[in-house]
């Protein structure tokens, strides 16, 4: 019985498909739906501090992290609709190790992930703690 | 043209000292702001909603953080009221802490890209861990919006 799901995703662009799929996936189940998403390494405004951010480049990062935000409270919204009960983190770092961490942690029963979003396909397939589905593109299951 | 979170942060929404010990109670108490200025035509209608969403989501977003929020056709425009709780309320954050900075949005039902726009600057900004430790020391409002306004503009 699924009553766990981790979506984890990284790419603004690539997300709806992924993420409609998935809150019907919970809603059938009445799962819990955890959503992830992975900003590049450092992109995490929490450690970075005030002097830093003044820079061009932080100003950056700090939009990277909104518009993540953005894509997990659109993703929030959807399962709202779908009486999904959601919960949204925003992680960075090496994701397989994450992932990992982040299965254990709440004891997630099943993991989508968006082959875009994973830098470790290979290595999730062979060592993924639980059940892993892949979305090859945003439009293909 | 988006607006700012300063902007649209209601000052007499801004309560230091929130009297409430639990979730309920302290989102009727953030709710009574709006109610008085007028920006929201039912409250019962509008905490209804917000409830709806506490019980499906974690609006606890972690580090003493939550931000409580509702789209719906009880608010007339969109505003956020502040307050700040010494003893810490339970939002079900998902590191189990205690909410002690608590930001309620409330949003018309047709604004859903202001309404997102503004949760996401909002829990990027109060991520932030001069963010959050500027709004638990503030003694002031006008504090409260120096501070945001401080970390909005960077």
């Amino acid at each position: 019985m699924i009553q766990r799901i981790l979506l984890a995703i990284n790419d603004p662009t690539r997300f709806r498909t992924v993420a409609r799929w998935t809150i019907e996936l919970a809603a059938s189940c009445s799962a819990h739906l955890l959503v992830v998403y992975f900003l590049p390494d450092g992109n995490l405004m929490a450690n970075i501090s005030q002097t830093e951010l003044k820079n061009k480049k932080n100003r950056k990062n700090s939009s990277q992290e909104e518009i993540a935000w953005q894509v997990l409270y659109h993703i929030e919204d959807e399962a709202f609709e779908q009486n999904v009960r959601i919960s949204l983190i925003i992680e960075t770092g090496e994701q397989f190790e994450r992932l990992k961490e982040l299965c254990n942690s709440y004891q997630i029963d099943l993991l989508v992930v968006s082959a875009e979003s994973s830098q470790n396909v290979e290595k999730l397939i062979q060592y993924s703690p639980k059940p892993v589905i892949f979305f090859k593109s945003d439009k293909e299951v | 043209m988006l607006k700012k979170v300063s902007e649209l942060l209601l000052r007499p929404a801004v309560i230091l000292k929130l009297n409430g010990r639990e979730k309920s109670a302290v989102i009727t108490e953030l709710t009574a702001p709006l109610v008085t200025e007028g920006l929201v035509t039912s409250q019962e209608d509008f905490i209804a909603a917000i409830m709806r969403r506490e019980n499906l989501e974690s609006t606890g977003i972690g580090f003493g953080v939550a931000i409580p929020h509702a789209r719906t056709n009880a608010i007339r425009e969109t505003a956020i009221a502040f307050g700040r709780s010494d003893t810490g309320v339970d939002f079900s954050s998902l590191d189990g802490k205690l909410s002690h900075l608590i930001f309620l949005i409330a949003a018309p039902e047709a604004l859903k890209r202001e309404y997102i726009w503004t949760l996401a600057k909002l829990s990027s900004l109060l991520r932030r861990e001069d963010v959050r430790n500027g709004l638990l020391n503030a003694r002031t409002v006008d504090e409260v919006y120096a501070i945001i306004e401080q970390y909005e503009h960077l």
